[in-house]
């Protein structure tokens, strides 16, 4: 059996998906982690909360995580049987990757804004919504890289293993992976917005809505992103069938 | 229902000597929150403040205090059952049943109580004596047995007229300060012996009454630990160890004997105790709630907040208990600030109020979004984690929380009812999605699920357009409703200008989008109509907001693409499941006494994927309500209505 260059270039792109995601996950829950130590070292009573919101920032290397398995299966690596793919659909693989694994980042962000979380609401039990809440706000621009790395999947076929894309497609969708990756490591800055929006609210509850709008703005970013990312994908011609 | 309950304002008089049953029949009534008199500006009302019976009122706190400090001390010593069975099965104890009509017999009732567990303090004290005695015994038996090691007759380390001793051990690695400590002393008059045990030196070192200061210095450096010597040991360790075991034991027994005499005190007090407790503070209230209360020479007034379907009540508890006696003014509530909400739901949505609560409580003439809250939440959470097999495990976890903590509690039975109607509902879409612990059933059992409309993993392009349609038509709604809410309170200029401009936007921009991705095309009328609806939404939508009317557009896409979410959770949820699924195949593929294992991470793996999702699908659903649906029309920040409610955990009104 042949390995071909586009199965060796899934594999990369299932490595990328699963590897950039964990870290960004790894990070995240490491900051979170380290607030919930403090915390419980005094009030070890808090530790299923400090536990949920630990597992928040997790979510990212989940989706870097089926990514790449979906990957894998649409390649035959599960099966034992990947063989000779063609490189462009290696490439569209390596794209996927970058979307879910770049975008995967976005937990650092997360993992700020719940560990905020973490430390007011083991000061004010009733802020645990609104934190989780306003930790939740970061995982979107992982949403967004998921969403493309799963529409660059399905529309070119690979995921249902039809590997007959051409490979100008494959690497305009490079790109699309780039500017919507890249543009989720704007979910740090929305996690700083977001961390200090937990305290407003612990302070004056009736600042949850407009401490919402201030860090929603930083989501600006990665819509401008992954609007990129989409007029890319409808450029080449994937949303036309 | 789409309203907070509507509230009147009221304003109560009664004769004087009615004051005590009135209070006590609002307080069981319990419907009616009573505000401080002295802040209204009711001029017609006397504002002098009532005079509470001070001698009960610190009768009662100085029993609130001393029953406090016996129920403390016999708690640890009341039998509780461990273990998850002891939370899905509480043990049923009935709350003693209220037996008090007047405060003196509760006072009475009191003291009786706390005469008949008078011993608990004092055995207590007892407890606690013997316990810190059979710490000093064990440390003896330890330095009896470290003294053991020099060989001495413990008799000479007894106290003598001409020399001084003192006794004591420290870590190896502090060798070198002993001797420094013994070189610095300089005096010939000391000697010192010590005795290797593993890494501890035990020190003996005795001195002329002359060296008593420098041998007390030796005791004060943290590395040396000395050894107290009471004057009653003589002869061989050996036999004071076996001394000072025999008194162990005895200590050991009486500390038996001690527990089991606090454990029956608790058994057969606690319950009545608490009971006693509570029906005090249930009267301290009934008393304390009357500094809000103003008077005349025989009148007494009060001022609070009901439901306006409840003044009737209100006044037939009145008439009934002040044989007539009673004036009663309501009125509805205006647009005051300081009205207080209270949520006007029937039973079945009573429990998602705690999720809107959790945002903030609506406004007293604000929309309450809990009705459209309610079935949302629970198709987002279903399409979400889109697994019947989850479903069915949350519906059963939910109905034993019901079953057992959520009989005694109320906010575990509002937490379990969510709890199996997102199982039921997750059982429903997740069989539509053909979830059953991922592909459980095709891949291990060959069996296709039955009910399939829509499969997140072979159709993801479906399922995303379905999650666009979904965030539309709820952002749609949540406009909807906010320009209902604008346009009933008479804020047009708003309504058109926050709300009316997307829904000239919307399908002006749809057209525009739809022709130039050359997905449809239109009229040239349809498409100069849809740049005349986008140029004019574009600008009242500038003009009103000036240069954030940008951010108001990004917003407003961030919005609607955030429902994709739906999407990636529901393929997360299968996506994990698979790969489990994949793993444990391939470890039974090992080898046959793999099955096993395979069958066993196959559990843990559904298990974590339950766990993590799920609480994936909590968080983003309230997300997408929090922030999509809420940003179109809701603030809240309403005032909670506190009724003067008796709230009663171990005690029954039912007499």
């Amino acid at each position: 059996m042949t390995i071909g260059t586009g199965a060796v270039l899934m594999a990369i792109g299932a490595g990328i998906a699963v590897g950039c995601s964990a870290i960004g996950s790894g990070i995240g829950v490491g900051i979170v982690g380290s607030a919930a130590a403090g915390v419980i070292s005094e009030r070890s009573d808090k530790f299923g909360m400090a536990l949920v919101f630990t597992a928040i920032p997790q979510t990212q290397a989940i989706y870097g995580l089926l990514i790449a398995i979906l990957i894998l299966q649409a390649g035959g690596f599960l099966g034992g049987t990947a063989g000779d793919i063609p490189t462009p659909a290696g490439l569209v693989a390596v794209a996927a990757g970058l979307a879910v694994g770049l975008a995967g980042f976005s937990a650092i962000g997360q993992g700020i804004a719940a560990a905020s979380g973490v430390s007011n609401t083991a000061e004010k039990p009733e802020m645990f919504g609104k934190g989780v809440v306003f930790s939740a706000v970061c995982e979107t621009q992982a949403i967004y890289g998921l969403l493309i790395a799963v529409l660059m999947l399905a529309l070119t076929g690979i995921l249902s293993s039809d590997f007959s894309v051409e490979m100008p497609v494959a690497i305009g969708l490079i790109g699309a992976g780039l500017a919507v990756g890249l543009a989720g490591f704007s979910a740090i800055g929305q996690g700083i917005t977001c961390s200090s929006g937990i305290a407003a609210t612990a302070r004056n509850p009736s600042a949850i809505g407009r401490s919402l709008v201030f860090a929603a703005m930083s989501e600006t970013f990665a819509i401008f992103g992954l609007l990129i990312a989409i007029l890319i994908l409808f450029g080449l011609g994937l949303f036309s069938g | 229902m789409f309203y907070p309950a509507r509230m009147n304002s009221v304003v109560i008089g009664i004769h004087n000597r009615w004051l005590m049953k009135v209070t006590s029949a609002l307080h069981e009534q319990g419907e009616l929150e009573v505000i401080d008199l002295k802040k209204t500006s009711i001029d017609e009302v006397p504002r002098s403040p009532l005079e509470i019976p001070r001698e009960d009122i610190e009768s009662i706190i100085k029993l609130q205090f001393r029953l406090d400090r016996v129920i403390e001390t016999l708690e640890p010593f009341e039998y509780k059952p461990e273990g998850i069975r002891s939370i899905l099965f509480p043990e049923d104890r009935l709350p003693a049943p209220a037996r008090f009509d007047f405060s003196d017999q509760v006072i009475k009732a009191a003291e009786e109580e706390l005469e008949s567990v008078s011993e608990v303090i004092s055995t207590f004290e007892f407890l606690k004596k013997n316990r810190e005695l059979q710490q000093v015994t064990r440390e003896r038996i330890e330095n009896l047995h470290r003294l053991k090691l020099t060989g001495i007759d413990l008799s000479y380390l007894a106290p003598a007229p001409f020399t001084w001793l003192v006794a004591g051990w420290m870590s190896k690695e502090s060798l070198p300060r002993l001797e420094e400590w013994y070189s610095r002393a300089g005096t010939d008059e000391m000697f010192l012996s010590r005795t290797e045990n593993g890494e501890e030196i035990i020190v003996l070192c005795i001195g002329t009454p002359a060296t008593r200061s420098l041998l007390e210095e030796l005791t004060h450096h943290a590395w040396f630990s000395r050894i107290s010597l009471p004057g009653t040991w003589s002869g061989q360790a050996e036999a004071m160890i076996e001394s000072e075991q025999s008194s162990l034991s005895s200590l050991a027994k009486e500390e038996e004997e001690l527990t089991a005499l606090l454990s029956s005190m608790a058994e057969s007090h606690v319950i009545s105790l608490r009971a006693v407790r509570e029906e005090l503070g249930i009267w301290r209230d009934r008393f304390e709630v009357s500094r809000n209360f103003g008077r005349s020479r025989d009148v007494v007034y009060l001022r609070g907040w009901i439901r306006q379907k409840d003044t009737d009540r209100l006044a037939d508890l009145l008439r009934k208990v002040t044989d007539d006696e009673y004036f009663l003014q309501a009125q509805p509530a205006g647009s005051e600030d300081d009205v207080p909400v209270r949520y006007d739901n029937p039973g079945w949505l009573k429990p998602f109020e705690i999720l809107t609560t959790t945002f903030s409580r609506p406004g007293y003439n604000e929309i309450d979004p809990t009705p459209f809250f309610a079935p949302a939440y629970l198709i987002f959470f279903g399409m979400m984690l889109g697994d019947a097999g989850y479903g069915v495990i949350i519906a059963l976890v939910g109905w034993l929380l019901y079953q057992g903590p959520g009989r005694k509690d109320e906010s575990f039975r509002d937490m379990s009812y969510i709890l199996i109607c997102c199982g039921v509902v997750d059982i429903i879409l997740g069989t539509l999605q053909g979830g059953w612990f991922g592909d459980l059933l095709p891949r291990f059992f060959n069996v296709t699920p039955p009910f399939i409309l829509i499969e997140p993993l072979n159709q993801p392009i479906l399922l995303f357009q379905i999650a666009l349609i979904i965030g539309t038509v709820h952002i749609n709604l949540g406009i909807f409703l906010g320009f209902l809410h604008n346009f009933k309170n008479r804020h047009y200029k708003s309504a058109i200008a926050d709300q009316g401009i997307w829904f000239v936007l919307q399908p002006a921009a749809a057209i525009l989008l739809a022709e130039f991705f050359g997905w449809m095309t239109f009229s040239p009328i349809v498409k100069n109509i849809a740049i005349a609806f986008a140029i004019t939404g574009l600008l009242i939508l500038f003009v009103r907001n000036g240069p954030m009317g940008f951010f108001s557009l990004t917003g407003f896409l961030g919005d609607w693409l955030s429902y994709v979410r739906i999407l990636a959770l529901a393929l997360a949820t299968g996506g994990v499941a698979m790969t489990i699924n994949i793993l444990s195949e391939m470890i039974a593929a090992v080898h046959p006494y793999m099955l096993i294992p395979a069958i066993l991470f196959c559990i843990a793996g559904q298990f974590f994927n339950l766990a993590i999702q799920t609480l994936g699908s909590v968080i983003h659903a309230l997300r997408l309500h929090y922030i999509e649906f809420f940003g179109k029309f809701y603030s809240g920040g309403g005032k909670e209505f506190v009724p003067f409610y008796e709230q009663r955990m171990y005690t029954s009104d039912k007499r």
